[in-house]
This record gives C-alpha cells, structure tokens and sequence, in this order.
C-alpha cells in the first residue's frame, strides 16, 4: 500500500466502528480497511454503504457480480476482481462466463460481447457496466434493451453496484491497496 | 431522467427513511433523490455515507469541493458540478479559480500546466482528482507530490471523496439525472 497499514497506535479509533467493521468482516480485517480506518467518518459510512450495496439489494446477486467483475477488470482493480469473481461463482456464476468475460474485455468491451457462454442479459449487464465504467455515458440503444429486461428498481440497484465499485476500484488502486495473502 | 421519477405512490418506501432523505436535503427532494428512492436498501446506505464524505470529514472542506468539481467535469455530471462549485466558492474558492481549473483540464488533465492563479496544493489535487477519474492509476510521482502536503487521514479523505463522487457521476449520467 502507498499509505502504511491502520493501526490503533497510529490512528485510535472509536472501539465500536472497529468492532462494528470486524463484526462485518468476520473476525479479520481486509487490507481495505487498513485504509479506510484512517478515517473514522470514511470508515463508519462504508460500512454501512457497501454492506448495504453488496448484501441487501433484491436485484439479482449473480447479475450484479458479473457487472462488479466487469469494473474490477476495466479498471485494473486486481483486489476488487479477486474477491467478487468468487462471489459471482458462488451466486451461480461459472468459470466459463468468467473467461467470457474477460476475452469480450481484451476484444471488444464497448461491443455487443459474441460469446455463446453468455445469456442476452449477461452481454447487456456487461456492456452496461462497461460504458459506465469507461465512458461514463451509456448509449441509448444499452439502456432501451434494459428496460425490455428489467423493472425500474432493478435498473436502480445494477447502476448503484456498478457505480459503487468504480468508486471501490479508484480507492483502491489510487491507495495501492493489494490481495490479502 | 431515463426512468421515471420516483413518487411515494409508484414504489412505496417507509416513512422514516423519506423522512431523514427529506430532512438531509432541508425539505425538498433533489432530482437525484427521485432515481435513488426506487431502493430503499440503497438509498438508506447511500444517505448514511454520501453525508459521511460530504459533511463530517475533517481536512479542508475548499479542496475537497474543488477535487470534486474536476470529478464533475471529466465525467460531464452537470447536476454535480453545478451543486459543488457553488459549494466550492462558499468555502472560499474564487471564480478565477474554477476557470483556472477548467483551463487545466482542457489542456491536459493528466499535468496540468503552470497557472499562477492556482496554489502548489490544488494543482497537485487536480491532477490527483484528473488521473483517479480517467486512468483510475496514479503516478507515483503525484502521490509522493501529495504525501508532502497531507496526513494520512487527509489523503484518504480526499481520495475517498473522489472516489465517491466517480460513483455519484456514474450515476447520474446513465440515468440522466437533471
């Protein structure tokens, strides 16, 4: 990391958000929040946000996986695509798809993705993802054929996780936070 | 916008939750609120830590305005941009500041040239603010530039809050929120 590791002798926080982000974490802290913790607001809200984010939207969890795989890759965020590439496989996701994946990026990623690995609405979810990701606009033939597929909250929360892990991916490639061992 | 406006009455949300967006934004929804209150898991974090970055961080709230007013352009979110360069001139920015800065960006965003209206530490903030939003990658040498002017706290601050008005943008621009 480009900052040192957070440590209470560094920077003491309040021992209720270190125990509420542990609690989170299941026991052990990730290198993110060795950086995070920096900052207590920053910390606090996190984890507030991106447990909501990444555990209590309905929106399909397989979908939303596959458009944070699609940020973790564009923007060369090693640790975000290392944590959610299993989650995408555990929400019903396969290895294949994730190959898809990655051969559509390396290609084409503003395109219609080709792979016959990949339903019509995982091309879409990736396309989406990939010109929020690069370009922020998104054409409007993407957003049509959305609408076909999905209702308006769902539109909602794939564009909030898709929007949430560019903010995740700047983070952590700007602090250089790495993989845990 | 791309979808339609949230009412109460197209996707009922609790009332508590309304009530504290409400709250937060003095009584009237913004735009925005209207596309975020089709999730209430969402919106419900979203007021938590969007208040968190923009409200309750030490550092100076003027940087922090001006960094994300770079965020606003590059990403071409009008609605952000009209919201924090107001907010950027009421922490004491100046207009000759902002055009300084849309000047750099035009230029070259990635190092700005020498401006004698911009100070060594917000030349150093819009490149920083520049190269997270369009190459995500950080030069080493703009980093060790901002570990001169800034605490750790400070610096993670900052990028945490560049970093979330990157989500903020995305957000308004594929739905286009006006």
């Amino acid at each position: 990391m480009r900052i040192p590791d957070w440590s209470n002798e560094l920077k003491p926080q309040p021992d209720e958000l270190v125990k509420a982000i542990l609690a989170r974490r299941g026991g052990t802290f990730l290198n993110l929040d060795k950086a995070l913790l920096w900052s207590e607001p920053v910390a606090r809200g996190w984890n507030v946000y991106l447990k909501a984010v990444r555990t209590e939207l309905p929106t399909s969890r397989k979908l939303r996986e596959l458009g944070i795989c699609t940020v973790a890759l564009l923007t060369g965020a090693h640790y975000e695509y290392h944590h959610h590439a299993p989650d995408f496989i555990t929400a019903g996701g396969s290895q294949a798809e994730l190959d898809a994946l990655q051969a559509t990026l390396k290609d084409n990623p503003r395109g219609v993705p080709l792979s016959p690995a990949l339903g019509d609405v995982e091309k879409l979810v990736i396309q989406y993802a990939a010109q929020m990701t690069l370009d922020v606009k998104v054409g409007d033939d993407v957003f049509a054929a959305l609408k076909a597929h999905f209702d308006t909250t769902e539109i909602v929360e794939l564009t909030t996780a898709i929007a949430t892990y560019n903010m995740v991916a700047r983070l952590l490639v700007a602090l250089g936070v790495t993989p845990e061992e | 916008m791309r979808l339609p406006e949230w009412t109460p009455e197209l996707k009922p949300q609790p009332d508590d939750l309304v009530q504290a967006v409400l709250q937060r934004r003095g009584g009237k929804l913004l735009p925005l609120d209207r596309g975020l209150l089709w999730s209430e898991p969402f919106t419900r974090g979203w007021n938590v830590f969007v208040k968190a970055v923009r409200m309750d961080m030490g550092g100076s709230k003027k940087l922090r305005e001006l960094a994300i007013s770079v965020v606003s352009l590059l990403t071409g979110a009008d609605f952000e941009y009209q919201a924090h360069s107001k907010e950027f001139l009421a922490q004491g920015g100046t207009q000759a500041e902002l055009d300084a800065m849309k000047d750099a960006l035009a230029d070259n965003p990635r190092a700005p040239a020498p401006s004698t209206t911009l100070g060594a530490i917000e030349k150093i903030l819009i490149q920083y603010a520049a190269q997270m939003t369009l190459d995500v990658k950080v030069q080493d040498t703009v980093f060790a530039e901002l570990k001169k002017h800034m605490d750790t706290t400070d610096i993670v601050e900052l990028t945490g809050a560049i970093a979330t008005y990157n989500m903020v943008a995305r957000f308004l621009v594929a739905l286009e929120i006006t």
